[in-house]
């Protein structure tokens, strides 16, 4: 995943509600200050907040390989 | 008196043997499943907690110390106020003993096996039918890392607590379980309720429109240096309308900076400003993060009126909860004169509490009354 807002619309698609996307977006903003809600168009290809927000959702256990599933399955 | 299957309770005792006599009594009626305790520093927490367990040997207890206790009725700095969870209100619920000294991530990891022994896979636990407590130590700055080893294991699951205070001698604080404690860590408790529950934080800050990009910081001491690459003191002085010499607690406690997260203020407070030009905070904030001069409003109104909402989404009626209010608030409290006025909010309900050195949800937050209620 190359963009903030993929991975925004991956991880919506793999918790399946905006309740738990918020919850998850919430921790992901204390930890990264990334707000992938509100995505600054500016930033949305920024290779170091990418990854950054990559291995912050890593540690919650929302992989990359994980999220990339979900998408091959969104398309 | 019907039962509603929480019951608070309260003992000014200073004898910590007969204080957890007194709250025994005061709690038995709903049967506890589950009981947490919010003592003075003066108290020996682990005979509360030990003693709370004996007589309720079928409750998980947890407790810490704290810088003032309430519940929906009383008040003061050198009791203990508590919850009870009968059969009514809870359906399962599991407590564990957070040990901090070997990290953070590694204690919460060990601590969370009792969780998973009674609920399985935390990861696969509903957000709507499951929820935390989680009492943190605090003094030694590690509720970020608690809290996130917790989201790392259960990204999905809320822990709502705060940290334990010493009634402002920040000296030590502890958290207990079960007649265990420690001052290098975190009480645990995640429970299944069997009615409708909500998490709601009230804050009484909002943004003023002033806004910087944190340039330089060190997370681990909690430290900002620049704000979009000018010395902080001078930005920030400069925003309140003084002078870098002028800064003291009134000034911070009256204008905290903080995150805007889906339109709301979290806030995150300075705590003093250091002889090498920084300014440290009760929580951490990260270089790149965009932070905001918050200017404050009515603490008891935005109580009552987040109170009041969180009550209408439950249906119409407060069961009660417990509630963990900021240190901060608690000196505008007292200044001002409005305890009594505060706690009204809880009239009618079964609510305990205490003032605590920062609250819990998601993360760490400062300056808040973060509840978990019940309806």
């Amino acid at each position: 995943m190359k963009s903030l807002s993929q991975i925004q619309r991956t991880l919506l698609s793999a918790l399946g509600s905006q309740a738990m996307f918020s919850l998850v977006n919430t921790r992901l903003i204390l930890r990264t200050g990334v707000d992938l809600a509100s995505i600054v168009p500016a930033q949305d290809a920024d290779a170091a907040l990418v990854t950054k927000v990559l291995t912050a959702l890593q540690a919650m256990g929302y992989s990359q390989q994980a999220l990339n599933v979900v998408a091959q399955r969104g398309k | 008196m019907m039962s509603t299957g929480l019951k608070s309770g309260y003992s000014a005792a200073l004898d910590s043997a007969v204080a957890a006599a007194e709250l025994g009594e005061q709690l038995a009626v709903v049967q506890p499943r589950a009981i947490t305790f919010f003592c003075s520093h003066r108290h020996d927490g682990a005979v509360l907690s030990a003693s709370l367990r004996q007589q309720f040997p079928e409750a998980e207890v947890i407790g810490c110390t704290t810088a003032g206790e309430f519940t929906e009725s009383r008040n003061g700095v050198n009791g203990v106020s508590a919850m009870a969870f009968g059969p009514q209100v809870l359906k399962r619920c599991a407590g564990a003993l957070v040990r901090a000294g070997e990290g953070a991530e590694a204690g919460v990891k060990r601590a969370a096996q009792s969780l998973t022994r009674v609920f399985g896979d935390l990861r696969a636990l509903s957000p709507d039918r499951f929820v935390g407590v989680v009492l943190v130590e605090g003094l030694r700055m590690k509720e970020e890392e608690i809290n996130e080893a917790l989201g790392n294991l259960a990204p999905l699951i809320s822990f709502v607590g705060g940290s334990a205070g010493d009634n402002l001698e920040f000296k030590r604080t502890c958290v207990f379980y079960n007649g265990e404690q420690t001052d290098d860590g975190a009480a645990l408790l995640l429970i299944e309720p069997a009615v409708p529950f909500k998490v709601t934080k009230s804050c009484s800050f909002r943004p003023t429109g002033k806004s910087w990009k944190v340039t330089r910081a060190d997370v681990a001491t909690r430290t900002i240096y620049e704000l979009d690459g000018r010395p902080i003191a001078e930005v920030y002085a400069e925003a309140v309308g003084g002078t870098a010499q002028t800064l003291d607690s009134s000034v911070f406690m009256a204008n905290p900076l903080g995150l805007v997260i889906d339109h709301k203020p979290w806030i995150r407070s300075p705590q003093q400003l250091l002889a090498d030009g920084g300014l440290r905070f009760y929580c951490q904030v990260l270089p790149g993060m965009e932070i905001h001069l918050m200017q404050s409003t009515d603490l008891v109104k935005e109580t009552h009126q987040a109170l009041a909402a969180a009550t209408t989404e439950l249906g119409g009626t407060l069961r009660g909860g417990l509630a963990f209010n900021c240190i901060l608030r608690r000196l505008e409290l007292d200044a001002k004169d409005l305890h009594g006025t505060f706690y009204q909010g809880f009239r009618g309900s079964q609510t305990a509490g205490f003032h605590t050195y920062g609250e819990s949800w998601l993360g760490h937050i400062n300056q808040t009354l973060t509840a978990l209620l019940f309806g």
